[in-house]
């Protein structure tokens, strides 16, 4: 729990433009270790979060397992880094061009985004 | 073997041979529990599909009434003569054959909570350890005098996908060029808020390339609509004047219909005649809802957030557009959503376990055009025991967005539609 902790007051600092300095192959392990149980906690006294539960949503335009069969991008088995890069700069309204992203990553805590990039990474294309 | 309306389809061929009452609880169920959905609709097939990915072991049986589903999504495109019916029909072979759910195809009639039994039209009777209902809406027949199930056959709803939609579609192309389509829009709440309005803009795409002298009339019993900016500013774009929007403040309340002459009645008398007529009439939750004791006064579903039970009547989970869950709207995206997260809490209900923290989004697209999208997105969770939509986040489209933009909402919208279809009954984009 305290890395995963650490990470997060790690990606709150990021600033806008900056490049990734954080080492991800650690965040993942960190994670990994953290998700061992297929549970994150999110505070002392909520219920527990369940990655599959957050990423239940985005099936419904990523498709099943986030196999999208149509125009929106599939999401499945695509690297951590990448994912979780591109999450963090949905939210910080810095991918161009981006037409709803944005707008649904600003309702996720970077903690949820990174669980959500794990999440998708580890299932199969 | 008594003869039975209904068809079992299972992926045990052992099911389909054996009378369901002689088995209520089957071999392999015996620890995992049984699990009865009535709907197959956004909200029920997602729930029997989620429930089996997380725990096979769990005997899942759905009752759906129709053998094929037709969904309300994209019925507006082929409204607007842009998709063909068959392109929004949806089969539940996925869920028999790949997830084993047993499907009854059969209506609902009954529901005892107290015996935990759920009654078919034939008279069977079906245990579960939980039942959970995604009935979607019922029209409210007394809601518009006049406005009956007879008068729907002469002025369609077209507010479920089936044989209505395919008569307002053929009443739509038999009228004559510089005819009027008039569209009656409920209060809220209802079934898909922004329904109505893209309904309205897709007929106006038919009408602008087909019947260009025909006009467009909705009479509102409310004064504010979803995504109402960029609705009203893509109809000036793309169709001039020829839609008109009447507010509630404006004498858009329609109070009486004649479905005869198609003619309908405003609160402060006036009466308009139209060529088409379609009226949306006041909503509730499917009449299962009601049967099982689970509405409330108002003809809707009082639910617990984290997990979707029914407030009313334990072991009964209520998911969909039957639901009080604002501020989430009724939709199928939130149906599937809500699907989901019942389907967890249910699984982890069945094993002993604490159901974990709900999360839900939703997006839903409206066609303007045929390469004219706009969306309005949310993300919600429980605090304090309420649905709340997570501050920041979510909101509608931009209104200043170029041409580029509104076409990539549009692909997305196709896009949505072949996931959301692919993600609910398996099925391959048309
Ligand atoms: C014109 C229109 C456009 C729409 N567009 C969109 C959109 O773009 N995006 C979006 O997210 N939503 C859209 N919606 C809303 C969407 O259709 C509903 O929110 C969604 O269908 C709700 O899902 P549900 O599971 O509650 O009900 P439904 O999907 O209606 O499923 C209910 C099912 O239960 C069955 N059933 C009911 N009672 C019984 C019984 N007693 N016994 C057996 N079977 C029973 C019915 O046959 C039906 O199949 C639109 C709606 C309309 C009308």
């Amino acid at each position: 729990m305290r890395a995963l902790h650490q990470l997060v007051v790690h990606s709150h600092d990021r600033k806008r433009g900056d490049t990734f300095l954080m080492p991800w192959d650690k965040i993942a392990l960190a994670l990994a270790g953290a998700l061992a149980t297929g549970v994150l906690m999110t505070g002392a006294a909520q219920a527990q979060t369940d990655a599959s539960v957050l990423a239940g949503t985005c099936a419904n335009c990523h498709g099943t397992d986030g196999n999208s069969p149509g125009a929106i991008p599939s999401i499945a088995g695509l690297p951590f880094e990448y994912i979780l890069e591109q999450l963090l700069a949905f939210k910080a309204d810095e991918v161009p061009g981006t037409t709803i992203m944005g707008r649904i990553a600003k309702g996720y805590s970077d903690e949820e985004l990174e669980a959500l990039a794990l999440h998708f990474s580890e299932i199969e294309e | 073997m008594i003869s039975r309306r209904k068809v079992i389809k299972s992926a045990a061929a052992a099911f389909a041979a054996t009378p369901l009452l002689s088995m209520p609880f089957v071999a392999r169920a015996q620890t995992a529990g049984r699990v009865v959905i009535v709907g197959g609709g956004f909200g029920g097939a997602t729930a029997a599909k989620y429930i089996k990915r997380r725990n096979p072991d769990i005997a899942v049986t759905l009752v759906e009434a129709s053998p094929r589903f037709y969904t309300c999504p994209f019925s507006n495109l082929y409204l607007g003569g842009l998709r063909d019916f068959d392109s929004i029909g949806h089969s539940f072979d996925e869920l028999t054959d790949t997830y084993g759910v047993e499907l009854i195809t059969e209506w609902a009639e009954g529901v005892d909570g107290d015996a935990h039994t759920l009654t078919l039209a034939s008279g069977e009777t079906l245990g579960y350890d939980k039942l959970l209902l995604s009935p979607g809406i019922d029209m409210r027949w007394d809601g518009i005098e006049g406005y009956d199930e007879a008068a729907a056959e002469l002025a369609p709803h077209a507010w479920k996908a089936g044989p209505q939609t395919e008569l307002l579609r053929s009443q739509l192309e038999a009228m004559d060029d510089g005819g009027l389509f008039i569209l009656s829009a409920p209060a809220d709440p209802f079934r898909c808020p922004p329904g109505p309005y893209e309904r309205v803009s897709l007929i106006a795409n038919y009408f602008k390339e087909s019947k260009p002298s025909s006009k467009i009339l909705i009479l509102d019993s409310k004064d504010a609509f979803s995504k109402q900016g960029l609705f009203q500013a893509g109809w000036q774009e793309l169709y001039g004047d020829m839609i008109e929007w009447v507010s509630l403040s404006n004498d858009g309340r329609v109070i009486r219909v004649d479905a005869e002459n198609l003619e309908v009645e405003t609160e402060f008398g006036e009466i308009h005649r139209a060529d088409v007529l379609n009226v949306i009439p006041p909503q509730k939750a499917g009449f299962i809802a009601e049967a099982a004791g689970v509405t409330n006064e108002g003809g809707w579903v009082p639910i617990n957030p984290e997990t979707f039970e029914s407030q009313q009547v334990s072991d009964i989970y209520v998911v969909g557009d039957a639901t009080i869950a604002a501020p989430m709207p009724k939709s199928g995206f939130s149906a599937n959503a809500q699907g989901k997260v019942a389907a967890s809490a249910i699984v982890a209900a069945l094993t002993g376990e604490e159901a974990p923290a709900p999360s839900w989004a939703n997006t839903c697209y409206s066609l303007i055009g045929p390469e004219y999208g706009i969306s309005v997105a949310g993300v919600y969770r429980v605090e304090n025991g309420e649905i709340i939509s997570v501050e920041g986040s979510g909101g509608v489209s931009p209104a200043e967005a170029d041409a580029e933009f509104r076409a990539a909402e549009a692909r997305y919208a196709v896009g949505w539609y072949d996931a959301i279809t692919q993600d609910i009954w398996g099925s391959q984009p048309a």
